[in-house]
C-alpha cells in the first residue's frame, strides 16, 4: 500500500450539493481528508453521510461541485472510473459478498479480473489477508455459513486484496450483533494503525474516540462540525451537535 | 366403441417414428441452444445497456412474443422464403427467446443492487460484474421456470408441421394417411413427447443440484 509524504491530500471534497430529484441531499459540503487520516463521519438517518461516502468513488453523481482523490477528478465528465475504483476499497453495511463464490474467491475475484494478477498470488494474498482479519480457517465456506461479523471482516480482507490506497466504510457494524462489533472494530484500528487513509461512516463513539484523527458530524445534508475527537466529544460547538451527542451518548 | 385396436402398426412404421424423433431433436436441440443465445442477450441488453439499445431488445421481445408462434413459423417459412428447417429453426429459436430472455431479466432484477455495486467499486469493469458476479446468480435462480420453457420448447417444435417439417407429429398424420391408424400413431407419440419432456426435468433436476451446491450450504 503506498503511501506518499504524510501531507499530502487524499480526498479533496470542494463545494458539492447532490440531489435526488427535488431532494436537495448534500448541500455545498467540502471536506479535504490527508494521506494517512482516519475520518469519522457521524450523524442522524438522512444527514447524507452515506451518500457524501458513495460519491467518493463515483456510485452517485454530484450535481454540483468537484471531488479529486489521489489527484483524479472524480466529477469530471470522462474518466476511467474503474482505474480510481481499483484504488479504493469499499465495506458496505450489508457486506455484499458474493454469495456464489467460496470466502477465498471472493478475496480473489478482483484482483485476479482487474490487476490481472495470477491466481496462485492472489490467494497466497488473500490467505495472508483473510488470516490477518483472523478468519483464515472459513477460506473454504460460503459467506451464508458465516456469521455477520465473520462476513464483514472477510469484506474488509476482500477490500484490502485490491491494496487500495483509501478505504472507504459504510456503517460496516450498524448490521451487526453487539457481540461481534468489537471484532469488526478490533480489524479496523489495526487497519489505521498500519497507516490506511479511511473515511468511516459509523455510530460507533468509542471506535471515533480511539482511533480517529478527526471526527464530522453532519445533519441535514451539510457538515455542522467537525474536530479532533477529544474537542469533539467533550467541547461540541454547535447546538446540533451536543443535541445528536447526547441523545448518542446517554446509552 | 367398435374400434379395433392394432398396436402392430405403431411396431411396423417404427422407422417413420424413428426418423420423426430424429427430426425433432435436431430441431429441440438446435432451437435450445440459439434461444439461450438469443435470450441472454436480449436479458442483458435490457438490464445493462443503455436505453437505445435496450429499447430496441424491449421492441424485439414484444414483437416475437405477441405474435402466435403458428403464424411465425409461416412468416419465416412463406414471407421470408426460407427452407422448411431453417425456418422451422429461426421461428422457434426466436419465439423461444423471447419468453427465455424476460425470464433470465427477471432473474437479474431479482439480484439485489448492492452486488453490482459492490462488483463495481472494487474496480471491476461492466463485463466482469455481468458474467462474473450477477448472471451466475440470476441463472441459477431462474432454473424452474428456464425449465419449464425448455419442455414448451419441445412442444412448440411440433408447430413445424404446419410448414413441412418431417418431425414427430408430422410422422403422425403419415402413419395415419398409410394406415388409418391415427389413434395408435397418435398415443404413442403422445408418450414420446412426455417421454422426452420428462428427460429435461431429469437433466434440469439434475444441472439445478449440481450449481446449487454452491449456494445452498449452510
Amino acid at each position: 500500500m503506498p503511501n506518499e509524504s504524510p501531507d499530502s491530500t487524499m480526498i479533496a471534497i470542494d463545494n458539492i450539493s447532490k440531489w435526488y430529484g427535488p431532494l436537495q441531499v448534500l448541500r455545498d459540503v467540502s471536506l479535504t481528508v490527508a494521506n494517512g487520516e482516519v475520518v469519522v463521519i457521524c450523524g442522524p438517518s438522512g444527514s447524507g453521510k452515506s451518500t457524501l461516502l458513495r460519491c467518493i468513488n463515483g456510485l452517485e453523481p454530484v450535481q454540483q461541485g468537484q471531488i479529486v482523490v489521489d489527484g483524479i477528478d472524480v466529477t469530471a465528465g470522462k474518466i476511467d472510473i474503474n482505474k480510481l475504483r481499483a484504488e479504493i476499497g469499499v465495506v458496505f453495511q450489508a457486506f455484499n459478498l458474493y454469495p456464489h463464490m467460496t470466502v477465498l474467491k471472493n478475496v480473489t475475484i478482483a484482483p485476479t479480473l482487474v490487476r490481472k494478477i495470477p491466481r496462485r498470488e492472489a490467494e497466497d494474498t488473500a490467505r495472508m489477508l483473510l488470516s490477518k482479519v483472523g478468519i483464515l480457517d472459513k477460506a473454504a465456506s460460503y459467506p451464508s455459513q458465516l456469521s455477520g461479523g465473520q462476513q464483514q471482516r472477510v469484506a474488509i480482507a476482500r477490500a484490502l486484496a485490491m491494496r487500495p490506497k483509501l478505504m472507504l466504510f459504510d456503517e460496516p457494524t450498524s448490521a451487526l450483533d453487539t457481540e461481534m462489533i468489537s471484532e469488526v472494530l478490533e480489524v479496523m484500528g489495526a487497519l489505521a494503525r498500519d497507516g490506511m487513509t479511511m473515511v468511516v461512516v459509523t455510530h460507533e463513539m468509542g471506535f471515533a474516540r480511539k482511533v480517529a484523527h478527526r471526527v464530522i458530524f453532519m445533519s441535514e445534508g451539510t457538515i455542522v462540525e467537525e474536530g479532533p475527537p477529544e474537542e469533539f466529544f467533550k467541547r461540541p460547538q454547535m447546538p446540533r451537535t451536543q443535541a445528536f451527542l447526547s441523545k448518542i451518548l446517554s446509552h | 366403441m367398435n374400434y379395433q385396436f392394432n398396436w402392430g402398426i405403431v411396431l411396423e412404421y417404427r422407422s417413420l417414428l424413428v426418423d420423426g424423433l430424429l427430426v425433432t431433436l435436431q430441431l429441440a436441440a438446435l432451437s435450445f441452444l440459439a434461444s439461450i443465445l438469443l435470450g441472454l442477450t436480449t436479458a442483458i441488453g435490457r438490464s445493462f445497456m443503455p436505453t437505445y439499445v435496450s429499447t430496441a431488445f424491449t421492441v424485439y421481445v414484444e414483437v416475437f412474443r405477441n405474435i402466435p408462434p403458428i403464424v411465425q413459423f409461416f412468416f419465416w417459412s412463406f414471407a421470408v422464403g426460407l427452407n422448411v428447417f431453417p425456418a422451422s429453426l429461426v421461428a422457434l429459436s426466436v419465439f423461444t427467446s423471447t419468453y427465455i430472455g424476460e425470464i433470465i431479466r427477471s432473474g437479474i432484477a431479482s439480484i439485489p443492487k448492492t452486488q453490482a455495486e459492490a462488483a463495481r467499486s472494487s474496480g471491476m469493469p461492466e463485463f466482469y460484474v455481468i458474467f462474473y458476479v450477477i448472471l451466475p446468480q440470476a441463472v441459477i435462480r431462474v432454473i424452474p421456470p428456464l425449465s419449464v420453457e425448455f419442455i414448451t420448447l419441445i412442444k412448440n417444435s411440433s408447430i413445424a408441421m404446419t410448414i413441412g417439417l418431417t418431425e414427430l407429429t408430422f410422422q403422425t398424420q403419415e402413419i395415419e394417411a398409410r394406415s388409418f391408424r391415427g389413434f395408435e400413431a397418435a398415443t404413442t407419440v403422445t408418450i414420446m413427447y412426455v417421454l422426452l419432456a420428462l428427460v429435461v426435468v431429469l437433466v434440469m433436476h439434475l444441472f439445478e443440484h449440481l450449481v446449487r451446491l454452491d449456494i445452498r450450504k449452510g
